[in-house]
């Protein structure tokens, strides 16, 4: 298989009336599966369209392997995409869908890939994807699934050097997404191609990629592993959106070693405060996520202040329970494993976990 | 219908009278023979006038030399009377003629008119006299058609009770909406076509000689042995297939090119609608104008002296020019349209996969548009096939064949036919043609949606279209076998080809092995031998009778194509196309010395047939040089811009043009290679192409806009300037004060709006019917209604006329508000019914719960949301009804002239000598532009009526 790796020096994409993207750095390495994460509208299908060049970039340069393509049409960079509405020819049976491109490259008259050649990409495909009885079928008379797979066929089949993937399961129902995502994790381990894949749920974005570039109309917020994302965000933008439920975030003021809330202090553990100290006085952003807002009853070893909270409504889903709580004005959502039992209405006594909290300043994490 | 012996003894009275006295022999009602003596003269002058008007020239005879006139009005006497005869393509009355008859046509009932002979300036013959009544206005009988009327009304009842028997309760509700529209359409089509059909099997005609006696098949019989049919069958099926094609291509091209995002394309696309906007029947007069031999704008621009609308094939050229002009535009929409709805994201992931554009095009854009180029083709080709408005107008169905025809050059099946109807009055036999005519249609629809229809490739066994193919290789075989016994001739060149292809299917069927060479072969040859078709056709040698009755074949070589062509699209694996064989062992881009090796043998032998070595050589070497120029890959580009040196070197150097055609091969090369040069050539042509199309469209209106300036009534002038000189609205004046313009109007107005009344009234129940319920009959009588739209109008014209005649109804508005109401209804219907869908059943519903009856849910909620829609709807059928000009000509007297046939009145027909131009483009121009706005305003809604429809049936 091809490998290679896609770079981005300084590429700003402008439109008529609006930027995409502006001085956009990137690195994706070669055989990883890169993942670009944002709403809409903050350039993340504009960069993989770039990648494919179906886009051509207002200012910078873009790298697949050792090559500079950003003059390069798309059919010379050789590289495969799965589009969210799979795009496939709907007049032609799956086999023919997968095989044509292989059959209309030539190289003058000559074809590039023999008729057995193809034949064998295309069934090799179709195995590791499960759809060796659909190859006659047309498109019309597939579920979404199974022409999602087709789609994945159809650039397999190419040996591409760089898969790109638009959104490529949002129309896609929520059992059988995570049955696909689960289905592109074994590929990537069988093929160990770099994939780039584009989404906006950052279930998927964490459950899949190796990295994550997570953007923000038009400029990257962070590029990480998952787990790195979740545990450092560098700032508020990425705090937020990784993570469901969301992070609580509530606006404090540090002042003399404590966090002064409305209506509580909280105390900062020393070999943290060391490195805030310069913050004294100014009203900090701080974040806790639902899963570090503990039971006081369940959390003994904690030696943070105990917080009285009244539950306002809870959600048991079985394996946790979400409790929306009120300490005062401030709603705070917390996950409490299925032991605790609480009920709407009553009061409880809450501790945060100092060690996972957020801080942010101005945006940007401190903590 | 009997025949009433009185009134023939009457009439055969009257006969004898006018023969006492004097120097006109014979008297109908629209026509009078005049006879005189020959004196010696070569040419004999004929006068004509009435009792308001001065003598005008009718026409000349001439002795000795031919003249250009109709062969069956002229006969002399020289040992018994003979008809005048063809030599070439002039009408000769000979030396030794001593009494000459000419037959006076084109002549109102009941007039007096008097008549003069002169030769070298002298009188010779002078006589007056009174054409008689038609004698047709004797016979009505209406209680026949009553009892026929009352019977299909029973009938339908009956069936529709029954059908609905079978339904829910609910649904019964659903025949109560839709009997209105569908007791209308089968009132006014089914019982004209069934009437139509029994009158085929009669010998009915009207007038002097009237009859009616069953007479089984005996007109069929005579319609296969008459020589007209084959010639306008053939002249017709010709028409049809370059009309289609042209259409098709310019729609096609000229879509593509408006898909793109050039400046000011909105603005193009409305211009280029022009055509489809104004009126038919003035488009079709102005194209006369400017085809005129002697003064029209073709003539002057291209600096010739043809005569265009005298002479074939230049007659043919001007007819085709002119439909073309009228019908791209409809097909450019619906190209659009079909253009529009394939998704980028194929394109893209086209691009992303390596195709070239061609392969886009290939791949992508034509399956994708097969839903839209299938109706279009169909509709496209029954319409053109039925095109009475351009031949009759134009050239009247164009010069005299020569021969022994009484057809035209550009007769069409359906003028051909109208002119036996109702200038031969010849009913009976008309009657079998309509029949015949709409059997060829129906034929052709079925196999073509059979062709185009998708298929899903269930077992390699034997298809429908295997069938299909079968039966029509054993018409083949038939054929040749007749041939053999000597019934029909074959021009040898068909012989083999025949043979080949019948071999080559044999072959296809017997052994799937060498199906795809057979394939091959088979397209091949059929193509061939329709190209031999179509050159003999063009040639004047061939164009002997027998030719015409084998011509036939090359409608199935059409058929046969499709069908091969749309084979190929279905079973992508069985038939490799000749592109996946491995040429690539020839052509290997790493070896030139290889492939310029091949080059120069091709150049000798061009060289031998040049016989010109010295030349060559230069050849040869420029044709290296360009192939240096080009990267190895691209062989396509080299090989097509070798040729294009060789043929600008040869045609600069040899002094002549033809040898320029060879460069057409750049546009395969463009199709298919895609380097930066060959698109800016290719945007440059496009864009080229464009504004010439845009010229073609404006030239007509910027002329018509002319001569309605231009002080001068005729087309005299000496040449053009952007404004006639003097330029004046006189015209309009004149128009409006001095000429029946006002109740022609008035006229227009009445009918269009009966129509539109008439239509909304009987059709909107039904659109509502279909739209909100889902009966047995549902698909049933939905496909009804979109066959009525393929029937020809001439189908029912003809039993038509003589239902409303019975009736007392010609000449009537009532009676032309029904026969419009044919064509309306359906429009309704489907137009409003796709409103209707639009809104969604639950307000229907909430209506009902909140207490209405179905039927004061339809009023008072559905039908003013749904306003909008039925108003457009209306509109186009208010349009239709006031564009329409067959109907109105066949039907209505002069008092009762529409705007289409009132206006038609300051030409006349083809061959009058008296024209007012100006005035005609003066109020042509009144009348189109209200016309033109409110159409280009509406295109929208008209297209999506139309594509859905189509597409759905």
């Amino acid at each position: 298989m091809n490998m290679a790796e896609v770079k981005f020096e300084n590429v700003t994409k402008k439109f008529e009336d609006f930027t995409a993207v502006e001085n956009l750095n990137l690195e994706i390495k070669d055989g990883e599966f890169f993942v670009i994460l944002g709403p809409s509208g903050s350039g993340k299908t504009t960069t993989l369209r770039m990648i494919a060049g179906l886009e051509k970039p207002t200012e910078g340069k873009i790298f697949i392997g050792e090559d500079d393509v950003t003059e390069l049409p798309p059919k010379e960079r050789n590289v495969a995409m799965v589009f969210q509405n799979y795009a496939l020819y709907p007049h032609l049976t799956v086999y023919d869908n997968m095989a044509f491109a292989l059959k209309l490259r030539r190289k003058g008259f000559r074809r590039v890939y023999s008729r057995e050649e193809i034949d064998e990409r295309v069934r090799n495909a179709a195995k590791m994807l499960h759809i060796e009885d659909q190859l006659e079928k047309k498109p019309g008379q597939l579920s979404g699934g199974q022409r999602q797979r087709v789609a994945l066929g159809r650039a397999i089949v190419r040996n591409p050097r760089v898969f790109l993937f638009d959104e490529p399961l949002s129309n896609l129902d929520a059992k059988l997404r995570m049955e696909m995502r689960v289905e592109l994790k074994k590929l990537h381990q069988a093929l160990g191609v770099t994939m780039v894949y584009v989404t906006h749920d950052q279930l998927e974005a964490m459950t899949l990629g190796n990295r994550i570039a997570v953007l923000n109309k038009g400029e990257v917020m962070q590029v990480d592993d998952p787990i790195t994302l979740y545990n450092n965000p560098r700032n508020l933008f990425v705090a937020k959106f990784i993570g469901s439920p969301e992070m609580n975030m509530f606006d404090c003021t540090l002042n003399a070693g404590y966090l002064e809330f409305d209506g509580f202090k909280l105390k900062v553990p020393e070999d943290i405060y060391e490195r805030i100290k310069e913050y004294e006085g100014k009203t900090l952003t701080f974040g806790i996520r639902p899963e570090d807002v503990l039971d006081s009853l369940f959390a003994k070893e904690l030696d943070g202040e105990r917080i009285e909270a009244k539950i306002e409504v809870i959600e048991p889903v079985g394996s946790e329970t979400f409790a929306h709580l009120k300490v005062g004005e401030m709603e705070i959502l917390a996950r409490f494993p299925p032991m605790v039992r609480v009920s709407a209405g009553e009061s409880m006594k809450i501790v945060f976990n100092m060690r996972k909290m957020h801080l942010f300043i101005d945006g940007e994490a401190i903590v | 219908m009997k025949p009433r012996g009185i009134w023939i003894l009457l009439i055969l009275a009257l006969f004898l009278v006018p023969a006492v006295m004097g120097n006109v022999v014979e008297v109908h009602s629209t026509y009078a023979v005049v006879e005189w003596k020959t004196n010696g003269s070569n040419e004999y002058d004929i006068f004509l006038k009435n009792e308001t008007q001065n003598y005008t020239l009718y026409d000349v005879v001439y002795v000795g030399s031919g003249g250009q006139y109709e062969a069956k009005f002229v006969k002399y006497y020289s040992d018994g009377w003979h008809y005048a005869h063809w030599e070439g393509r002039n009408v000769v009355v000979p030396q030794n003629a001593t009494k000459i008859q000419y037959s006076v046509g084109g002549l109102k009932e009941k007039t007096k008119y008097y008549v003069r002979v002169e030769a070298n300036g002298k009188v010779i013959a002078q006589d007056s006299f009174t054409t008689l009544e038609s004698a047709s206005s004797a016979k009505k009988d209406p209680t026949a058609v009553y009892l026929s009327i009352l019977t299909i009304t029973v009938i339908m009842l009956a069936a529709i009770f029954a059908i609905s028997r079978k339904d829910v309760g609910e649904n019964r509700k659903a025949y109560l909406y839709i009997i209105p529209a569908l007791l209308g359409m089968s009132l006014l089509t089914f019982y004209p076509v069934i009437y139509g059909i029994y009158l085929s099997f009669t010998d009915y005609r009207m007038g002097a000689e009237f009859s009616a006696n069953f007479v089984g098949l005996a007109n069929y019989v005579k319609i296969f042995q008459d020589p007209d049919f084959y010639l306008v069958f053939n002249t017709t099926i010709i028409w049809t297939i370059a009309n289609v094609t042209l259409h098709v291509l310019i729609g096609l091209s000229l879509a593509l090119i408006l898909t793109r995002k050039i400046r000011g394309r909105t603005a193009y696309r409305t211009l280029l609608l022009l055509p489809w906007a104004i009126p038919a029947y003035i488009s079709v007069l102005v194209w006369r104008g400017l085809f005129d031999p002697n003064y029209g704008f073709i003539n002057f621009a291209l600096g010739t002296n043809i005569n265009w609308l005298g002479e074939f094939p230049y007659a043919f050229l001007a007819v085709l020019i002119t439909n073309v002009w009228l019908g791209f535009p409809f097909m450019m929409m619906m190209f659009l349209g079909g253009l529009q709805s394939i998704p980028d994201e194929l394109y893209e992931a086209a691009e992303i996969d390596g195709f070239t554009r061609w392969q886009k095009f290939r791949h992508i854009t034509l399956p994708m548009l097969k839903p839209v180029t299938t109706p279009a083709i169909l509709l496209g080709f029954i319409w053109t096939f039925n095109m009475f408005n351009v031949i009759y107008l134009m050239t009247g169905g164009g010069p005299q064949a020569a021969g022994n025809f009484s057809a035209g050059q550009t007769d069409l099946l359906i003028t051909f036919v109208y002119n036996k109807a109702f200038r031969d009055w010849m009913f009976g036999f008309a009657a079998a043609y309509s029949v015949v005519i709409f059997l060829i249609i129906l034929s052709f629809s079925i196999i073509y949606t059979k062709i185009a229809e998708p298929d899903y490739v269930k077992n390699r066994g034997f298809h429908n279209h295997h069938k299909l193919l079968m039966g029509v290789f054993s018409f083949y075989t038939l054929m040749y076998a007749l041939s053999f016994a000597g019934l029909i001739s074959l021009p040898f060149g068909r012989w083999a080809s025949l043979a080949f292809a019948l071999l080559f299917a044999f072959a296809a069927f017997v052994s799937r092995t060498k199906y795809r060479e057979a394939y091959y072969a088979m397209l091949a040859v059929l193509t061939a031998d329709f190209i031999y078709a179509v050159f003999a056709w063009l040639s004047t040698d061939i164009r002997a009778y027998g030719f015409y009755r084998f011509n036939i074949l090359s409608l199935l070589d059409i058929f046969i194509l499709i069908y091969l062509v749309g084979l190929s699209e279905k079973y992508p694996d069985r038939i490799i196309k000749p592109r996946e064989i491995d040429w690539g062992r020839i052509f290997k881009a790493e070896n030139p010395y290889l492939a310029l090796l091949l080059l120069a043998c091709a150049l000798l032998l061009g060289a031998l047939f040049i016989q010109s070595f010295g030349v060559y050589m230069w050849a040869l070497g420029i044709l290296f040089f360009v192939y240096l120029l080009y990267p190895r890959d691209y062989m396509v580009e080299v090989g097509a811009a070798g040729i294009s040196a060789l043929s600008l070197f040869f045609a600069i150097y040899l002094q002549n043009p033809v040898y320029l055609v060879p460069m057409l091969l750049y546009v395969p090369a463009i199709l298919v290679s895609d380097t930066t040069f060959i698109r800016y050539l290719e945007g440059m042509l496009s864009y080229g192409y464009l504004l010439l199309m845009l010229v073609f469209v404006i030239v007509p209106v910027w002329w018509m806009v002319w001569i309605s300036l231009n002080p001068h009534n005729t087309l005299f002038t000496t040449s053009y300037t952007l404004i006639p000189p003097g330029a004046t609205f006189k015209h309009y004046v004149y128009a409006i004060n001095n000429t029946p313009f006002l109740l022609w109007l008035r006229n227009s107005i009445i009918v269009a709006f009966g129509t539109t009344f008439l239509g909304i009234v009987l059709a909107i129940t039904a659109a509502y019917g279909y739209s909100r319920f889902n009966f047995k009959g549902k698909k049933g009588t939905m496909m009804l209604f979109l066959v009525v739209q393929m029937f020809p109008g001439v189908i029912v014209l003809i039993p038509y006329y003589l239902i409303m005649y019975n009736l007392g109804l010609i000449n009537t508005f009532i009676g032309l508000i029904i026969a419009y109401s044919v064509t309306a209804i359906p429009l309704i219907v489907w137009m409003s019914k796709g409103f209707f869908d639009s809104i969604p059943k639950s307000i229907d519903e909430a209506a009902m719960v909140d207490g209405c009856t179905r039927f004061q849910a339809f009023l008072k909620v559905v039908l003013p949301l749904a306003a909008p829609g039925i108003a457009v709807a209306a509109l186009f059928s208010f349009i239709t009804a006031w564009n329409e000009f067959v109907l109105a000509y066949t039907f209505m007297s002069e008092e009762n002239y529409t705007l289409p046939v009132g206006i038609m009145q300051f030409i006349g027909l083809t061959g009058s000598t008296s024209s007012q131009w100006g005035v005609f483009a003066a109020v042509s121009i009144m009348v189109s532009i209200p016309v033109v706005l409110v159409f280009l305003s509406l295109q929208k809604y008209l297209i999506s009526g139309m594509t859905t429809g189509s597409v759905k049936g």
